[in-house]
């Protein structure tokens, strides 16, 4: 416990500005709401939507920028989460909304995160890695459509209740899960296994001559960041109500977090926030006023952000500012 | 099943298999020259159907359009390579741009076509031709066999031609080959673009004898990837039998568990392939 919080320490020390900024707009996302009618405003799903992305590309971070290992499997987790809250509220394990189904949740996504990872990370390197987890993802799709009455087939399932939920809840469920995997994350650079995840991601071979047994590493990684999907899916289908394969496995769901990690700055914290903000809130504004062309426009969008701006925004800014920074950049 | 049925199958198979060679083909070209995994790739091969398709209701027969897209998907070939993977040198980033164009070639299809199934039609689509009492349509046969052709032409166009030799070698070893008076720019343009024509060439082949849509462009892509690992990537000449082979896999899947599992088979296979034999059956070799 001590440990950890020194980390936090040594890190509010090493990023006052940054900390200090984001304790300010944390507590103004957490007061403002108070004095406003959510359910009234467009701009708080908007919110909702960007707490989301951002707990979805900090998780990707911790498995794509820090262990180097590019997944494009976050999909699976995500639409496990949401299809334990929709079986659960189904056959009467759980309650709408059940603090219970979150956490099943994130055990289950974290076990097929290790029967996944141990042969996936143990036999595949670099793109191949990439390849196969997006085969993953896209053979879950196809499972749960496949699943007769179990998983509901392409049809899905509908969560129905009679308990109401205030938008509120969703806010702030979406507002905790950020920020326990925001909190998380930064506990994690700090740490041993977090410089060890570096390490392996810097020279894969030096880190294994020096101790560090780099499988049980990336296998570690890629479970942590199963977690934080499998919550964002839970909480995503108690808000759609309905979940089915081709919504809650969408390969969508893999490539945002992605795109928003690349276009932030892959490796970085601050980037990976930076980039989900502008990403997401770019999305949110096509899908708004261009309805019928959103994904071309996203499309087009991800290819330009990997054209023209490979090494990310963030890094992109604080070269134009400072010159390069020494602190957990790729090398 | 009896014998008839798995005659049937197997047929069915091997020519709908000799169409997944051409996929891998074309991927071939492009991942063993520039490493990019093309994920557009499959939707790439659907845009041909898909062009196939329109002209098909201007009268024109796909075997008289297909000449005409080829040099249209050789151009767009050199247009995607200049403007976007000549500029992503990081696999990783390749990916994710072809995942992008993927999308937008996706909905822009959906946009100009609707998204119901459809098929392009040719003359000899109805012409049958009876082989040991199961009868085949002549289109599927002279298409496969024009795919088969194809793949021998290209093994010929590595092995033999200037051209295939300054691929072999930008695969192998891009700076020396530079050294060496190799333009690797002009060089990678025209694998990619050749890989175009391949994806155009299977997307007719595909598009007339099956029906299409626009969500299959990510699964058409995978079943080129899984051909090409199984064959080992490098082997031209092996993709002619793992195609088959997927051809026959999917055939006897589709009629044991029902169509829906067809597609579960080609990731799976994928997986499976990667994690116990990533060499694939004749693999370990350069293009």
């Amino acid at each position: 416990m001590k440990a950890i919080l020194e980390s936090f320490i040594e890190e509010y020390k090493r990023f006052k500005g940054i900390a200090i900024l984001g304790l300010i707009s944390a507590l103004i996302l957490v007061v403002v709401p108070i004095f406003i009618p959510l359910e009234k405003i467009y701009f708080a799903f908007f919110i909702f939507l960007m707490f989301i992305y951002i707990a979805l590309t900090v998780s990707w971070n911790i498995v794509s920028g820090w262990a180097g290992q590019f997944s494009l499997g976050h999909a699976v987790f995500f639409g496990l989460g949401g299809y334990v809250a929709a079986i659960g509220l189904r056959d009467k394990v759980f309650g709408f909304f059940d603090l219970r189904a979150f956490l099943l949740s994130a055990v289950i996504a974290m076990l097929v995160a290790i029967a996944v990872g141990y042969p996936l990370l143990g036999r595949l390197r670099g793109f191949y890695f990439t390849l196969g987890t997006l085969a993953v993802s896209e053979a879950f799709r196809l499972l749960f459509i496949n699943g007769g009455e179990f998983t509901g087939g392409a049809w899905g399932i509908k969560l129905q209740t009679t308990y109401d939920v205030s938008f509120y809840a969703y806010y702030y469920a979406a507002f905790a899960i950020m920020v326990m995997t925001v909190l998380l994350a930064i506990m994690l650079r700090g740490s041993k296994v977090g410089m060890n995840f570096v390490a392996l991601r810097d020279d894969e071979m030096a880190a294994e001559s020096i101790g560090i047994n780099t499988l049980n590493y990336k296998v570690l990684a890629f479970s942590i960041s199963a977690v934080t999907p499998a919550l964002c899916g839970c909480l995503f289908a108690y808000y759609l109500r309905y979940v089915e394969p081709n919504i809650v496995f969408s390969p969508t769901w893999s490539l945002y977090p992605a795109l928003m990690g690349l276009l932030g700055g892959i490796g970085s914290l601050i980037g990976a926030i930076v980039g989900s903000a502008v990403v997401g809130s770019t999305l949110q504004l096509v899908s708004l006023y261009f309805p019928a062309i959103h994904p071309l426009i996203s499309g087009v969008l991800l290819v330009l952000v990997m054209v023209l701006l490979p090494e990310g925004v963030v890094s992109r800014l604080t070269k134009l500012l400072r010159g390069p920074p020494k602190y957990f950049k790729k090398a | 099943m009896d014998i008839s049925q798995v005659t049937q199958i197997c047929l069915y198979g091997v020519l709908r298999g000799f169409v997944y060679s051409t996929i891998a083909l074309g991927l071939t070209l492009i991942f063993g020259t520039m490493k990019i995994v093309n994920l557009a790739h499959g939707i790439l091969c659907l845009l041909g159907a898909y062009l196939a398709f329109s002209l098909t209701a201007q009268g024109l027969d796909p075997y008289i359009s297909m000449p005409m897209l080829l040099p249209l998907f050789f151009v767009i070939g050199a247009c995607l390579y200049f403007g976007i993977f000549q500029k992503t040198r990081d696999p990783n980033s390749s990916t994710v741009s072809s995942f992008g164009l993927l999308i937008a070639i996706q909905t822009l299809i959906q946009i100009i076509w609707d998204p119901t199934p459809k098929m392009a039609r040719s003359y000899f689509s109805d012409l049958l031709v009876p082989i040991g009492g199961i009868s085949l349509s002549s289109s599927r046969i002279v298409l496969s066999m024009l795919c088969v052709f194809t793949t021998f032409l290209v093994y010929f166009l590595l092995r033999k031609t200037w051209i295939g030799i300054a691929i072999r070698s930008t695969s192998e070893d891009a700076e020396t080959s530079s050294v060496m008076g190799i333009n690797v720019v002009k060089i990678n343009c025209i694998a990619f673009s050749i890989g175009l024509m391949l994806a155009c060439l299977s997307g007719i082949t595909y598009g007339t004898n099956y029906a299409f849509d626009p969500f299959m462009g990510l699964s058409l892509t995978f079943k080129g990837f899984v051909v090409l690992t199984l064959a080992g990537i490098g082997s031209i000449l092996g993709l002619l039998v793992s195609g088959p082979i997927l051809g026959i896999i999917e055939g006897i899947v589709g009629f044991q568990l029902g169509l829906g599992w067809v597609d579960v088979i080609s990731f799976l296979m994928i997986i499976v392939i990667l994690i116990t034999k990533p060499t694939g059956i004749f693999g370990g070799k350069r293009l």
